[in-house]
């Protein structure tokens, strides 16, 4: 395997770790706002490792500039629901918490 | 082979059918839309896996957005009326329910039925694949999709746009004389306005853009419209006061718009063939106007179809006049 | 076992779950989420049939209608939701049961 394809696996791979340190945050958390944190900066982080991965696959460089637009566009509206999310919970932190498990 | 897509799929459809159920048995409403939203997401993959990347673009944009959207507006407008009776989320129990023992012989006996209809033969190569494809040439456009949805069978089309009007006319007979929510609350968010602002025109640039690659490649009015929708629902929370109500001309003319176009496309091509038949050397040119007429319909359409279960629409004041 | 087998398979589990619930709850915002469930699933079924040509290639016939189909969802969704709130500002109650409860 060339060079490119071996840091495109390392670094999808790296992303794949991210995503899922964010996931176990998202379970274990107590609160709303750890939880936010954990989501938004692992899962940018991840999703950012994985473009970048993707884009070692690519061989037209506007393919390239897409996904790191997608990447950005993402950034940006990941980063505008957390302040949402958080200023509501913030609003009014008497509404009911949700239990974790499936039920 | 462990790592081959066929593991993926599997996994994917048990996730898919483990949403599902998660969805439909939770106790809180909340939690089921949400779950729901995410439910799409993954179709939307899925359907990536049996190579239908149009049908990913428009589920992800309508069936997780706008419905999830929709969803959320509805319980929004019903817990607010509900808060002076009781307070937080909407509950009811997954067993009160009616019919019990028939609804699961009924359920179980349907999909018994489809699945071994499915299991008895499935490598059937039939349909009408070898007829679309190979007339691809005549229809205008390369995209085959797209050639389906706008020259062979482009009487569907125009009835399924009429069908979207059909909705948003029975959306306004129901609200009709409702007063509307105000979202000009004197705490409305500065971050939000941004967003909206600095996004609204990446996403009619990319609505143009998926008009025009859906030519030759997946895309097309549908998910234009979709994405249009998207920015207007996105428009109203933040805040704008958007024209929505039919007293205003102009909102007739951009919700009717899409039909009349295609309808008058369809009518003035009968000179010496059947209706919507177009001429060949004007297909293109022809599938472009009324898929461009379509998008901007559908945006407003989709729009005012959430505005209508979130109760932001109202009729305009006495000053205005009809 | 093929892709578009595994997914027609699917679809048809995922609509079975939804007209089971369809039928079986009693709030209308439940049935009409159920509602959207069949919808998909028999959109999977259908779009995975269109998957099995011998050579590879896809019928883009069901994947048009399906398209469509997502669309008229969506409209009927809208309808139904609407319809559900006016209702519920009118009586109160989010259920079709005769006998007074919530």
């Amino acid at each position: 395997m060339s060079i490119s394809a071996v840091l495109s696996y390392l670094l999808i791979g790296f992303g794949l770790v991210f995503f899922t340190a964010g996931t176990v945050g998202l379970l274990r958390f107590p609160d709303v706002f750890s939880r936010l944190h954990a989501l938004t900066k692992a899962d940018n982080l991840g999703l950012g490792l994985v473009v970048f991965g993707a884009i070692l696959r690519q061989s037209e460089l506007t393919v390239m500039l897409k996904l790191v637009l997608i990447w950005l566009l993402v950034l940006i509206a990941s980063a505008t629901t957390c302040y949402l999310v958080a200023e509501s919970a913030r609003r009014n932190p008497d509404v009911k918490e949700s239990r974790n498990d499936a039920a | 082979m462990l790592l081959d897509g066929l593991s993926f799929d599997l996994l994917l459809s048990i996730a898919l059918i483990a949403l599902a159920t998660a969805a439909l048995r939770a106790r809180d409403l909340f939690k089921s839309i949400v779950i729901f939203m995410l439910f799409g997401l993954l179709v939307a993959i899925a359907w990536v896996r049996v190579h239908a990347p149009d049908l990913a673009l428009a589920e992800a944009a309508i069936g997780s957005g706008i419905t999830g959207a929709l969803f959320l507006g509805a319980l929004n407008r019903i817990e607010r009326k509900r808060k002076g009776a009781a307070s937080g989320r909407l509950e009811n129990p997954v067993n009160g329910s009616t019919s019990g023992a028939w609804a699961v012989l009924l359920t179980l006996v349907l999909t018994g039925l489809l699945a071994m209809a499915v299991l008895s033969g499935w490598s059937y190569s039939g349909g009408l694949a070898d007829e679309a494809l190979s007339r691809i040439d005549e229809s205008g456009v390369v995209n085959p999709v797209t050639a389906v949805i706008l020259n062979f069978r482009a009487y569907d089309t125009l009835l399924e746009i009429g069908v979207l009007l059909l909705a948003v006319l029975g959306v306004y007979a129901v609200c009709e004389g409702q007063t509307m929510r105000d979202l000009r609350r004197r705490d409305r968010s500065k971050v939000l306005e941004t967003f909206v602002h600095l996004l609204s025109p990446m996403v009619v640039l990319t609505a143009g853009y998926l008009v025009w690659v859906g030519y030759k490649e997946p895309g097309g009015a549908f998910q234009a419209g979709a994405l249009l929708g998207g920015a207007g629902v996105v428009l109203l929370l933040s805040g704008r006061e958007l024209p929505l109500h039919t007293a205003r001309t102009v909102v007739r003319i951009i919700l009717g718009g899409g039909f009349l176009v295609f309808l008058l496309a369809g009518l003035l091509v009968m000179k010496d063939r059947a209706f919507l038949e177009y001429p060949r050397a004007s297909a293109k040119h022809i599938i472009l106007i009324i898929e461009l007429a379509c998008t901007v319909s559908i945006g407003a359409i989709l729009t005012v179809l959430f505005s209508g279960c979130a109760n932001l629409l109202a009729a305009p004041s006495e000053e205005e006049g009809p | 076992m093929s892709t578009s087998l595994i997914y027609a398979l699917t679809g048809i589990a995922i609509a079975g779950l939804g007209l089971f619930h369809y039928l079986s709850q009693r709030n209308i915002l439940r049935k009409v989420l159920a509602g959207n469930f069949i919808g998909t699933g028999i959109f999977l079924f259908l779009v995975s049939s269109a998957d099995r040509q011998a050579d590879g290639s896809i019928d883009p016939v069901p994947h048009a209608l399906v398209l469509t189909g997502i669309v008229v969802a969506v409209s009927a969704t809208a309808l139904l939701l609407a319809l559900l709130c006016r209702y519920h500002d009118e009586t109160g109650s989010l259920t079709l049961d005769e006998e007074d409860d919530e």
